[in-house]
């Protein structure tokens, strides 16, 4: 891994088109801004992995709880359309 | 063609409705998907064609949270083969739970598909409040503010039955 030092207002460009500005440095937190084309997807890491961790949950349920689901929602379109 | 499921048994499908997803669900390696449309109630199932465990529940998130959008990168655009003016269908994997006001769905994570090139791909969104655990059966004002990120016309999942592969899985209601 790459690693450099950048002081506050510094820049790190990766290729022609992105850069990556040091904002604010406020105790342990940095804030960065990113200037970067529009076609690329931007995110932080852990949203890929909250993402993924869902993802994981999500394959496991069981066809009673479905069911369940599924009357609850038939219920409350009877109460909104009575 | 004929594919094996664990929930729903083995079920004769055409081959046309089979989704291609090249880099998989988030964690996941499959690259085939189906949806089988149950009889009752706002749910999918996205049942993977080659592994007959995997299927998760989907819904159409703008059934609950009208103002939903997503915004594609150029990139996105060109792996879901989309021209411009296409539209796209967006699905949300819904995690359930025994007490269903617990079921979330997950907007920071939508299935984007191409109903015309029946490719998709899930993507992550970088929107601050979109969440990836947002309640079912409640939707508040708060929270219908929050992912939006402009454009990119979506059509309601009901517009392209084409897509839907109906299941005769009768449901029983109380």
């Amino acid at each position: 891994m790459l690693v450099l030092t950048r002081k506050v207002g510094e820049s790190i460009a990766i290729g022609d088109q992105i850069k990556i500005r040091v904002v604010e440095v406020k105790g342990n937190s940095i804030r960065l801004g990113i200037d970067a084309p529009a076609d690329f997807r931007i995110y932080r890491e852990e949203i890929y992995l909250k993402v993924q961790e869902q993802n994981q949950l999500a394959a496991y349920w069981d066809l009673a709880d479905f069911q369940n689901a599924v009357n609850m929602f038939t219920d409350q379109q009877k109460e909104l359309k009575p | 063609m004929r594919i094996m499921t664990s929930r729903f048994g083995e079920l004769e499908i055409d081959e046309d409705k089979t989704i291609e997803m090249p880099e998989g669900m988030v964690g996941f390696s499959e690259n085939r998907f189906i949806i089988l449309h149950p009889d009752k109630g706002p749910f999918c199932w996205f049942q993977a064609v080659d592994n007959p465990d995997l299927a998760f529940v989907v819904v159409d998130p703008t059934q609950f949270v009208p103002d939903y959008r997503v915004k594609l990168t150029q990139d996105e655009y060109d792996k879901l083969k989309l021209a411009s003016g296409d539209e796209i269908v967006l699905l949300s994997v819904v995690t359930m739970a025994s007490d269903p006001r617990r079921i979330t769905m997950n907007l920071q994570g939508p299935i984007v598909i191409n109903p015309s090139g029946m490719i998709a791909k899930q993507i992550v969104l970088e929107t601050l409040q979109a969440a990836t655990r947002h309640p079912l059966f409640a939707v508040s004002d708060t929270v219908t503010e929050k992912a939006t990120q402009t454009v990119t016309r979506s059509a309601p999942l009901s517009v392209f039955s084409s897509l839907l592969f109906e299941v005769g899985l009768t449901l029983s209601c109380v």
